[in-house]
């Protein structure tokens, strides 16, 4: 097998004396779809702000591209619950509002056609509806070729509909443009559809690793493994 | 029709004021005619006295809003952005917040004598305040969840505050101008009223002196036109900055 893309080794992490993730390990390779599942509060959000270097873990040490992650590192972007555009940018501007630049402009206007926005490059934030907005946000994190997208709960507030189309997009571009991806969810049915691999977390730590189907058009199957994860879940 | 409605009470008002000095009803020696305070502000501006004492009416109002707001703008980013500053600054400016800059009036007097200083300095602390408070508020409002983003898609501490601190604290610092462009003709109105040899306070003491009812009538007039405009201008920088909150046009 390849190296790994990112080495999670050993890391725990604690609030106090409240132990929120111990001794997590996960290796994550190149077109890997991970998808971090478990209960609220099961450290899974904890251990994604861990990765994407927004605070500091307890011990261990996660290994990305080589380096020892200690802060937040350019080669990742992350896609938020709330879409957190800024609403005094058009959607355009929000794209791209690391820098100016014609090529910089030109690059917002395709991954706006990415994401099915083309025509709404003049439009502000309060203009869109909730789908709308986090599919700005997905062009968003795309802007800089990350190697690896990080999504926290994305579309967890979104109806069933657009949940759907966003699955789909998401997926799609991932797959077209060889993104790494760790997806947080608390659905485990987004969860066998989207990912390749799927983490269980319980009470802070690593409970099961299992493989999702490969064939995301096999319902049948993709429900049986939903049915897994759920019971482990539930299990005590 | 939207633009007319606003104006049939003011109109109206001149109009029925006009009738009632004309017919007889009030006397004109006391509530002297529209038309007299028109012909009145005519002669002044011939002389020259009311566009000198206009020009150094808002000499003082401008300057001493310049100079107090941009204090108050300035220790609201520090204090809003630097805990260091918050603790250094924060609990002294609330506790001179509250007292009435206008209490201040004969100590300043006193201190600085009644010349242009004492005049600017007390426009300046009353403008000072509602700016502080409202960059103050509107720099610790500001959604965490932005500034968390800002810096994970890489920006720099500048760019945070120029991309994200200092767009979305701008509504609220807005609302602090409004506020001090009203203050900043109360002070000034007061100021120009105890201690002052020019200005427009100045010409409606005299005038009151001579129980000129038409000049001083013409001052208070200035005085609204002035707080109206600067009403104007605040909602003018509202539409031009704020856009993003009511962009109906822009679809």
């Amino acid at each position: 097998m390849n190296e790994p893309l990112m080495t999670i080794k050993n890391v725990s992490k604690q609030y106090g004396n409240h132990l929120i993730l111990e001794n997590i390990n996960l290796s994550l390779y190149d077109n890997d779809f991970i998808a971090l599942v478990g209960k609220s509060g099961g450290g899974k959000s904890t251990l994604l702000r861990l990765i994407a270097g927004f605070e500091p873990y307890s011990s261990g040490e996660i290994i990305f591209m080589n380096q020892r992650i200690t802060s937040l590192n350019k080669q990742m972007r992350i896609m938020f619950q709330e879409d957190r555009l800024l609403p005094w940018m058009t959607v355009s501007e929000n794209i791209s509002f690391r820098s100016r630049g014609q090529q910089i402009k030109e690059k917002a206007l395709s991954l706006l056609e990415l994401v099915g926005l083309e025509d709404f490059a003049n439009y502000y934030p309060i203009q869109l509806s909730g789908g709308q907005r986090q599919r700005v946000s997905l062009a968003r994190a795309l802007m800089a070729n990350p190697k690896l997208l990080l999504l926290d709960e994305p579309l967890s507030a979104l109806d069933a509909l657009t949940r759907l189309n966003m699955q789909e997009l998401i997926m799609d571009i991932c797959s077209k443009q060889h993104l790494t991806t760790i997806l947080v969810t608390h659905d485990v049915d987004e969860a066998a559809r989207m990912a390749n691999r799927i983490v269980v977390l319980k009470h802070g730590r690593k409970a099961d690793e299992i493989s999702a189907p490969e064939d995301k058009t096999n319902t049948e199957e993709i429900n049986l493994i939903a049915a897994q994860i759920k019971t482990l879940i539930l299990s005590d | 029709m939207d633009k007319v409605v606003p104006w049939i009470i003011p109109v109206g008002i001149i109009v029925i004021w006009q009738f009632i000095v004309t017919a007889g009803i009030a006397s004109g020696k006391l509530l002297p005619a529209p038309s007299d305070i028109l012909l009145d502000a005519w002669k002044l501006f011939k002389s020259g006295e009311l566009q000198k004492n206009i020009g150094i009416s808002l000499f003082r109002a401008l300057l001493g809003f310049i100079i107090g707001g941009g204090i108050g703008f300035i220790l609201g980013v520090l204090n809003g952005i630097f805990k260091v500053c918050r603790l250094a600054f924060d609990n002294t400016i609330q506790m001179l917040r509250n007292i009435p800059h206008l209490a201040l009036i004969p100590l300043i007097i006193l201190v600085i004598g009644i010349g242009e200083p004492s005049k600017i300095f007390l426009v300046s602390v009353g403008c000072m305040f509602p700016m502080y408070i409202n960059t103050y508020h509107g720099v610790t409002s500001i959604d965490k969840g932005l500034v968390e983003m800002g810096r994970s898609y890489g920006l720099s501490n500048s760019q945070v505050f120029f991309k994200i601190i200092f767009p979305g604290a701008l509504p609220t610092i807005l609302m602090g101008v409004r506020y001090a462009l009203g203050v900043m003709w109360t002070t000034l109105i007061v100021a120009e009223t105890v201690a002052t040899s020019s200005g427009i306070g100045y010409m409606a003491n005299e005038a009151e002196q001579f129980t000129d009812m038409s000049t001083v009538i013409l001052c208070i007039l200035i005085y609204a036109l002035f707080g109206k405009l600067s009403d104007f201008i605040a909602k003018l920088l509202e539409d031009t900055f704020l856009v993003w909150q009511n962009p109906r046009e822009i679809s």
